[in-house]
């Protein structure tokens, strides 16, 4: 919808500049830079992506590097040297050993690549903001067809934002589903999948960015220091010869400044209409001599199941 | 020696001089010399008849050259600021003491109207050599003066009217219409009042009157004689390129800026993205353009003022006009209202029609059918303008004027395709047909609403009481239909259709009363009052969207928000020293929306020193401030940016403003005037990243500073051949946003560091004409796509790339320049006057860059399909021919 009505603004502009013509044009060359992701938490590896910039006019893509020295500190202290994996069929990226962070503890990360300027970048580890509830009301469900069974409910949330401090939240909701056969009575579970509930960025404001993959980042200024309560009205489709609504699972990270700055203008770019005449929209970054987010998050996880509702 | 030299012998000479000699036209060089011999050299060298006492003339030193001046001009310069007059006596010129006040003082008021018309002229002078002062007319073409009794000299003149000397014997209050004589259009263009002694009484200085004869002469684009582009060959006035993005003054947004026709608030100034206005020349009779200091009686925009008069039609007799270009065609038709005598009254009507689409819509329709398309494109505008006028007596005058425009665009086509397809699981032969249909609609218009009654209460005091009425509607909807039908076996196998609809709109509705009080030659105070009800509707959206599985429909936009605005406003130009000339005001302004009360109080300080006769300093400083926010969601400004108020959580933006400047008027019609200025402004509001305008605007905008400081200087000729300026801006622009930039102060999208503009016009003779512009400025602020950075995070599925802009607006587009030339050949046949003009806008094609755009494609590498991408700047306008015939009854 929004595109359709930024193609009756566009078409109109094009009318009304009549005189448009295209004009090839030759911007100085920019010399590729150094790019730097990871995000990391408490319970898992720290883990690196380094990768090079390419032109405007370049084929989409990364080039990875593969030769970094990629190092971890903790305040002035050397924590580790990352090590290089090259997984078969995802990008290559560099990981900790045994690595597990502290909360409150401010971390650094230095990248030597030859030919470069040293990437720096620094993060403090949040503190965790526990779930205070999670609940489902209002279940319904209802058959679509033979074996297509809709599960309406609303999905009730809260946490406690922690006063006087500017926070930073990543809420992902993520919906289980048992893949199941009956063999002898018996109900076997062979597979549990997961997807993730996108939410819609039409709804995005000043303090809440919808997540390009997933569940929404929140800004806490509007809430500062109060029970947040979120409702979600949710609907959940099942093949109920297949498969078995499993349980909700949700995940609040509490994250910093950087990741939330970072991963909110890249989603705004990626989900904002094109338009030539639209004020662009601008990445943030915070990697000394390189672009990229070097950030901390924590992390709390609360499920609830449909079935037993 | 003796002391009284009387110059007996030039009384037999001169018998037969008579009063009317003063009109004649003398060229004269006056080199330090004194003012004794100033008075001898015209003795000597032009045989004008004076008769003066030497002991009665003050020290005074003249240093000036007068060309073709008046004998009237060249006196009344000569004698400025000295206690001495001049008369005619038994066919002399007796120069004479300044007649001693006597006690008893009298009100002189009246109107200055134009002879042929019967229009009321705005800002004419009316000044009393004898005491080197005098006043204007208001917007109404009244004056008023408080003098002695006593034997008095007015001399009025305006632009474009002969200039008149009108005598009287004052015993009592008197009041009078006086005429004065239009200058034919033929006549050799006059930028300014040649008697520029004369014309140095500003009630509001710091101005630019924008010549209207100028903008008809000038080149044009499309032909179109045009108010806004004038204005953008002003220094101090950014646009984007030709015009599109809106007007820019020093900094401000484009929303800054105060447009009123007839004092009433006017939302949306253009056509076609701005590169025409709304107002048609025709109906113009005077235009303001105020950006340094203004009166405490302007209000609500933080950066400048353009006040537009509109014409009242003519008093006296039936009369029109009629105009052809390559955009729009126009007419207008005038005359008494009644047929009486006393011509009380006056109707107005001019229309305008875009005729621009016959030649566009069959070039897009030829475009879409090479594209296997059966559709079009259409775009039309169009604006009405009336007004009727009545004067129940001369001191009771009502005004009622309307105007109505609207653009409309208008995007349809049907696109369909046969294919087969073969099964290759069964080797089947498929047959397939897709339709696809499209129709969207975008328009916008204006409606504005005024009454007015014009009350003389007191020969001092004038009354203005108006109802306003002003708004702007903006409506776009779309239709699409995507179906693909199998023929064999014959079932639908997708269907798609999405309607909507959108609506933005603003309702400014109010009431206002102004006063004008001449309590003396030194003050000139206006005061009133003002309250208005604004309704803002900034934009719902209804939709539906159906396919083969859904259907689905649904209503978003944002509430309605009602205002109310009042304000109070009183200033003061005053005569503060004999060289000294002050204007100070207050305006008091409150805002009621949400519950919330704002209260502003904006003062407002200008001041004028006339240090030598050629050279004067004027300085200002204002508070400014706005409760409506121009929020724009795109980088060249489109019909769909959206007016919006101030709520509980938005606050007014304001704005703070120092400028200092100085004129030199130098030998040869030359006159230099610079201005530095230095301006704060505070909560300004703008959208924030990413969001379009269908989005909630509420929760989705962002408040902010800006800084702007600069210098503009403007080299002035006026001459009876050649007339025109230079001007050259030295400026600098900056934002700062909270959630802009991640709150990092960047440079202003108009912060154009240089700007260089010439406007010339050559008169060759009564006929003929020519003209040029030529427009040189440093690029805009812009943000250009450095470089891609594409990242998959570990555990993640999903690629993805991103632009990195850099900082915001770190690039500059390349420089603007453009060459513009017009020939203008004027010429009567049939009783009608006409006017031809042919033009070239952009002369030798520059390529100015509208925006750039990133254009994508797939195209095969190394076995895979990957998407290349291509940066290509689009240009604004090329070179362009325009023609326009216009002719008058």
């Amino acid at each position: 919808m929004r595109r359709l009505i930024l193609l009756v603004v566009g078409a109109f502009l094009f009318m009304a500049v009549t005189c448009e013509r295209p004009v090839e044009i030759t911007f100085p060359e920019q010399e590729p830079e150094l790019v730097l992701i990871s995000n990391f938490t408490t319970d898992m590896e720290l883990q690196a992506q380094v990768s090079l910039t390419r032109g405007i006019n370049d084929p989409l893509g990364a080039d990875y590097i593969t030769n970094a020295q990629v190092r971890l500190l903790a305040g002035e202290q050397l924590r580790q040297e990352l090590s290089f994996v090259q997984p078969q069929d995802a990008p290559p990226f560099y990981t900790t050993q045994n690595f597990e962070g502290a909360v409150g503890e401010t971390y650094s990360i230095q990248v030597d690549v030859p030919g470069y300027e040293r990437l720096i970048a620094s993060t403090t580890l949040p503190q965790s903001t526990p779930i205070n509830g999670l609940q489902l009301s209002d279940l319904r469900s209802r058959s679509l067809s033979d074996n297509l069974q809709q599960y309406d409910f609303v999905l009730d949330f809260d946490f406690a934002d922690p006063p006087g401090e500017r926070n930073y939240y990543h809420l992902k909701i993520f919906q289980q589903f048992e893949k199941f056969s009956i063999l002898r009575n018996d109900t076997i579970i062979s597979d549990i999948s997961t997807r993730e509930l996108l939410f819609n960025p039409q709804e995005n404001n000043n303090f809440q960015v919808a997540h390009y993959e997933g569940g929404v980042l929140l800004e806490d200024t509007p809430f500062d220091g109060e029970v947040k309560k979120i409702s979600l009205p949710l609907s959940v489709q099942v093949t109920t010869d297949e498969e078995l609504p499993g349980k909700i699972l949700a995940e609040l990270r509490t994250v910093s400044e950087p990741y939330y700055l970072f991963y909110s203008s890249v989603s705004r770019q990626r989900l904002a209409p094109t338009s030539p005449v639209a004020e662009p929209i601008i990445i943030f970054n915070h990697v000394q001599n390189g672009n990229g987010v070097f950030a901390a998050y924590s992390k709390a996880i609360d499920s609830v199941a449909i079935r037993g509702h | 020696m003796k002391k009284t030299i009387l110059l007996s012998w030039l009384l037999i000479l001169s018998t037969s001089l008579c009063a009317q000699n003063l009109d004649q036209r003398l060229s004269i060089v006056f080199r330090n010399q004194s003012l004794g011999e100033a008075l001898t050299q015209l003795i000597d060298q032009e045989d004008i008849p004076l008769v003066f006492n030497n002991t009665a003339i003050p020290p005074k030193t003249i240093n000036n050259s007068f060309r073709h001046y008046k004998l009237e001009a060249i006196l009344d310069y000569l004698l400025l600021n000295t206690p001495l007059t001049y008369q005619i006596k038994a066919g002399a010129i007796i120069i004479e003491p300044t007649q001693q006040a006597p006690r008893k003082k009298h009100y002189i008021s009246g109107t200055v109207i134009a002879q042929r018309s019967g229009e009321h002229l705005v800002g004419a002078s009316v000044y009393l050599p004898a005491l080197a002062s005098g006043t204007y007319t208001n917007e109404y073409g009244q004056f008023s003066l408080e003098l002695p009794e006593g034997d008095w000299q007015l001399h009025f003149s305006h632009i474009g009217h002969a200039e008149k000397m009108h005598r009287i014997f004052l015993r009592k209050d008197t009041a009078f219409v006086l005429p004065l004589e239009e200058n034919l259009t033929f006549d050799p263009i006059t930028l300014w009042d040649t008697s520029q002694v004369l014309d140095r009484l500003p009630i509001d200085w710091d101005l630019e009157k924008i010549n209207l004869r100028a903008q008809e002469l000038l080149p044009r684009f499309g032909g179109e004689a045009d108010l806004l582009q004038t204005m953008h060959l002003l220094p101090g006035v950014q646009t984007g390129a030709d015009g599109i993005g809106g007007i820019h003054v020093r900094g401000g947004n484009t929303g800054h800026n105060l447009i009123t026709v007839d004092g009433v608030p006017v939302y949306n100034s253009s056509h076609a993205v701005g590169l025409l206005s709304v107002f048609n020349p025709d109906v113009i009779k005077t235009a303001k353009f105020l950006k340094g200091a203004y009166p405490a009686r302007y209000e609500g925009r933080l950066s400048s003022v353009l006040d537009i008069r509109t014409r009242d039609g003519n008093y006296n007799q039936l009369s029109g006009s009629t105009h052809l270009g390559l955009l729009s065609a126009r007419a207008l038709l005038e005359g008494p209202l009644f047929q009486d005598q006393e011509r009380k009254s006056s109707f107005l009507v001019a229309g305008r029609w875009s005729i621009v689409d016959q030649f566009l819509e069959p070039r897009i329709r030829s475009y879409k059918e090479a594209q296997g398309e059966n559709g079009s494109s259409t775009y039309d505008f169009y604006d009405f303008n009336a007004k009727l006028n009545y004067h129940f007596s001369p001191r009771s005058k009502l005004y009622l004027s309307w105007y109505k425009g609207k653009d409309a665009f208008n995007n349809f086509g049907q696109l369909e395709e046969r294919f087969r397809l073969v099964d290759p699981n069964t080797d089947q032969l498929f047959g397939f047909r897709s339709n696809q249909e499209y129709d969207e609609y975008l328009n916008w218009g204006n409606d504005i609403f005024s009454l007015r009654w014009n009350k003389e209460v007191h020969p001092q005091l004038f009354a203005s009481t108006t109802l306003t009425y002003s708004a702007l509607q903006l409506n776009f909807g779309y239709h699409t239909q995507d179906s693909l039908l199998g023929f064999s076996p014959e079932r639908l196998l997708q269907y798609e259709l999405l309607a909507g609809s959108y609506q933005s709109r603003i309702q400014d509705m109010a009431m206002k009363v102004d006063f004008d009080w001449h309590p003396g030659l030194k003050h000139y105070v206006r005061f009133g009052a003002r309250a208005g009800f604004l309704d803002f509707r900034p934009g719902i959206l209804q939709y539906n969207a159906t396919t083969l599985e859904n259907i689905g429909s649904g209503t978003q936009g944002n509430r309605n928000i009602d205002g109310r605005e009042m304000a109070l406003y009183a200033e003061n130009s005053q005569q503060l020293l004999p060289k000294l000339r002050v204007n100070y005001g207050i305006h008091l302004s409150g805002f009621f929306v949400d519950q919330q009360s704002y209260w502003l109080f904006q003062p407002r300080f200008s001041f004028d020193y006339q240090w030598r006769n050629n050279f004067s300093i004027f300085g200002s400083a204002r508070k400014t401030s706005q409760y409506l926010h121009l929020l724009t969601s795109s980088t060249i400004g489109l019909p769909t940016d959206m007016w919006v108020p101030s709520t509980g959580d938005i606050h007014p933006e304001q704005a703070i403003q120092y400028a200092l400047g100085a004129k030199l008027e130098l030998k040869g019609q030359w006159s230099l005037e610079m201005e530095g200025y230095y301006r704060e402004m505070e909560n300004l509001l703008n959208l924030s990243e990413g969001i379009s305008f269908i989005d909630d605007w509420e929760t989705n905008v962002t408040s902010g500073q800006g800084t702007s400081y600069g210098l503009d200087v403007k080299l002035e000729r006026n001459t009876e051949k050649i007339t025109g300026w230079i001007s050259y801006s030295y400026a600098f622009a900056n934002r700062n946003f909270d959630r802009i930039n991640f709150g990092q102060t960047y440079p202003f999208r108009y912060d154009r560091r240089h700007d260089i503009k010439l406007a010339i016009i050559y008169q060759w003779n009564e006929r003929w004409s020519f003209s040029s512009n030529f427009l040189l400025g440093s690029g805009l602020a812009y943000s250009l796509p450095n470089q891609s950075i594409s990242f998959q995070l570990p555990g993640s599925e999903i690629p993805v790339s991103v632009i990195d802009f850099g900082s915001k607006n770190q690039y500059r587009l390349p420089y603007f320049h453009r060459l513009d030339l017009g020939v203008n050949y004027q010429f009567s046949k049939w009783k009608l006057r006409h006017h031809l003009y042919v033009g070239l806008t952009n002369v030798y094609n520059r390529s100015n860059p509208l925006y750039y755009r990133l254009r994508s494609s797939v195209r095969p590498q190394n076995g895979n399909l990957t998407e290349f991408r291509q940066f290509v700047g689009v240009q604004s306008l090329p070179l362009l021919p325009s023609i326009n015939i216009s002719s008058k009854f």
